[in-house]
């Protein structure tokens, strides 16, 4: 075969089909196919599943039947629970997500000052984050007590009377955002940290032979340099406050009056104590969706913002 | 001046250029680092403190922080109770068996996306990716008339096999990818020189030398299925199949608000051993999660 004659696109071509032993294709399938068949089968079927049973009317003594848009229908038109619950997520997500990336980021950016007692830190931050959602919720229960938890108690030494937390619409939901804010709060740190340390040193230092002061450091080298953790580490968050069931399951169990009730709550009412299963399917395809529109959204943001000092 | 500050600094932390500013903002660092810090550990020192207490002192006001006297009664109140041990040795269980088919598939599959020349191998590997994007949440009615059809409803089955397959096998399929793709492939080409069989190669030489990715993706994976809670909220029903974060949601209906002391004494116990194995894997496993977020 002369070689020489080929084009520059087709010679890698020919490279990779010469490196290819007899027998790759059939070791590839036989490693691959165990993973990849069970993914489909019991994560992509179900998803595809869960979209066709959004278009039934389904419980658990009838067969499906199709219904076309109709639970779509209802949900947004007229189940005043669904709009509470939507909204709830999006109060949870919009109370959640800035005090977890704000707070991370302030409590990265300290800890990467000091030296001392810094490792001990970070796995006393960590430590929420690998204890179960219950039973951190659970210890949270008595924090919360009106009678006599710790948040009042305090709230009484400094004078000051406090709300029936957890059994009061207007305080549950942030007594909900606040128990999961410090329950996951240790992984965003943990891994703004590591970015922070990675940082190199010379561009503080150029920085402050331009006399940058530690506000202009800050804002010119430090952000920047973040910008890939912070958007992953963001977009972690959302998708995962869209996902919020453990603490709202145990500490207000969706109450009080549908003060907490978010979508997965709701998903798990309808599925599991009405046996809606059509409407319940599309409650989770509205999650899906989404968390399939924010993913879009950080993708072309990311392009857009993050890359472009490249 | 200050361009050199292996010169200008006599002590160890002048020597990092970020943080030679005044000791005072260390002094607020370490206020604010300290307050956090305790804030996050509270509720632990509770649940011990509380299962250390005898029965109707737990509600002390205000708060008692010592026990007086501790007693050791509500560990023997929860282990004594048969379904608590039996909640204890099902999430072991399912843990385990959870861990192993995820660590064998995950890792072949990674061998094969990395190491192995075939058609559409990007293609599958972006689609695998995508699935990430799915969550349990979401395929929990579809899974469960799976299990109903399967004949795994109420069986721990239900939990470990779609947790297997689930966006955790995603994850950790990464985590083996970015690991064997730092490895070389001269390593292969020796093993084939040999005439070791790409089974042969990915035993005896691949496997052994990923010893950190498997680490990581064992604490990920333990975590995931020790903690995991709506499944078995969802598709068990006997209470003698529950796993702990299930048994203790459920203690309050069972036993009611009256054992508190013997409720934490439960949480204590079944937070022990991610504790433990995390105090002793920490550096390796905080480690990893921050590299799968820088990268």
């Amino acid at each position: 075969m002369t070689v020489s004659k080929l084009t520059s696109v087709a010679a890698p071509v020919l490279q990779r089909t010469r490196n290819r032993l007899p027998g790759e294709g059939a070791w590839a399938t036989c490693f691959l196919l165990p993973l990849l068949a069970g993914l489909m089968v019991f994560l992509l079927l179900p998803l595809l599943v869960s979209g066709y049973l959004s278009f039934t009317s389904y419980n658990v003594l009838e067969a499906p039947r199709w219904i076309g848009p109709q639970n779509y229908r209802e949900l947004f038109g007229q189940d005043p629970m669904f709009h509470k619950a939507l909204l709830n997520t999006l109060i949870f997500a919009a109370g959640l997500v800035p005090a977890n990336m704000l707070l991370a980021l302030v409590t990265s950016v300290l800890l990467n000052q000091v030296r001392r007692l810094a490792a001990f830190f970070r796995s006393v931050y960590f430590i929420p984050v690998i204890t179960s959602e219950v039973v951190f919720s659970v210890v949270w229960l008595w924090i919360w007590n009106y009678d006599y938890g710790l948040v009042n108690y305090v709230l009484k030494m400094l004078g000051l009377t406090g709300p029936n937390w957890l059994g009061d619409s207007s305080w549950a939901m942030l007594a909900v955002i606040v128990t999961r804010l410090l329950k996951n709060l240790g992984m965003n740190v943990v891994i703004i940290l590591a970015a922070l340390q990675s940082i190199p040193g010379m561009y503080y230092e150029a920085a402050e032979l331009d006399g940058a002061g530690w506000f202009k450091k800050f804002l010119h080298v430090t952000l920047p340099e973040l910008g890939p953790v912070i958007f992953l580490t963001l977009m972690v968050t959302i998708i995962g406050a869209f996902k919020v069931f453990g603490s709202i399951y145990v500490l207000t169990g969706g109450g009080p009056a549908g003060a907490t009730n978010v979508l997965v709550m709701y998903l798990y009412q309808l599925g599991f104590k009405t046996f809606e299963y059509g409407k319940a399917s599309a409650v989770g395809m509205v999650i899906f969706a989404l968390i399939l529109a924010l993913t879009l959204v950080q993708w072309l943001l990311r392009k857009k913002l993050v890359y472009q000092e490249e | 001046m200050r361009a050199n500050p292996q010169i200008s600094g006599g002590s160890g932390a002048a020597l990092r250029p970020a943080h030679r500013s005044a000791g005072s903002s260390r002094v607020i660092a370490y206020f604010f680092l300290t307050g956090l810090g305790l804030v996050l550990i509270l509720p632990f020192v509770w649940m011990l403190s509380t299962s250390l207490k005898h029965p109707g002192t737990e509600f002390y006001y205000p708060p008692q922080w010592i026990p007086q006297p501790p007693t050791l009664q509500n560990y023997l109140t929860a282990v004594s109770r048969a379904d608590f041990l039996r909640s204890y040795y099902n999430s072991i269980k399912v843990a385990v068996l959870t861990l192993l088919p995820t660590i064998l598939l995950t890792s072949l599959a990674a061998y094969a996306l990395v190491k192995l020349r075939f058609k559409g191998r990007n293609h599958i590997f972006f689609l695998i990716v995508m699935l990430i994007m799915v969550p349990q949440e979401v395929t929990l009615i579809p899974n469960l008339l799976l299990m109903k059809g399967l004949g795994w409803l109420d069986t721990h089955s239900a939990l470990i096999v779609p947790n297997i397959f689930g966006s955790g096998a995603v994850f950790a399929l990464f985590v083996m990818r970015q690991n064997m793709l730092s490895l070389p492939d001269s390593l292969i080409e020796a093993g084939k020189i040999d005439g070791a069989t790409h089974w042969q190669i990915y035993t005896r030489i691949i496997f052994p030398l990923t010893k950190s990715a498997v680490a990581t993706v064992s604490i990920f994976t333990l975590m995931n299925s020790w903690n995991d809670f709506i499944y078995p909220l969802v598709y068990l029903n006997s209470s003698d199949k529950y796993t702990l974060p299930l048994a203790i949601a459920m203690f309050q209906q069972a036993y009611g608000m009256t054992e508190w002391t013997v409720w934490m004494a439960a949480s204590t116990v079944s937070i022990l051993p991610l504790l433990i194995a995390f105090l002793f894997a920490q550096k390796q496993f905080i480690d990893s999660m921050a590299l799968t977020g820088v990268k």
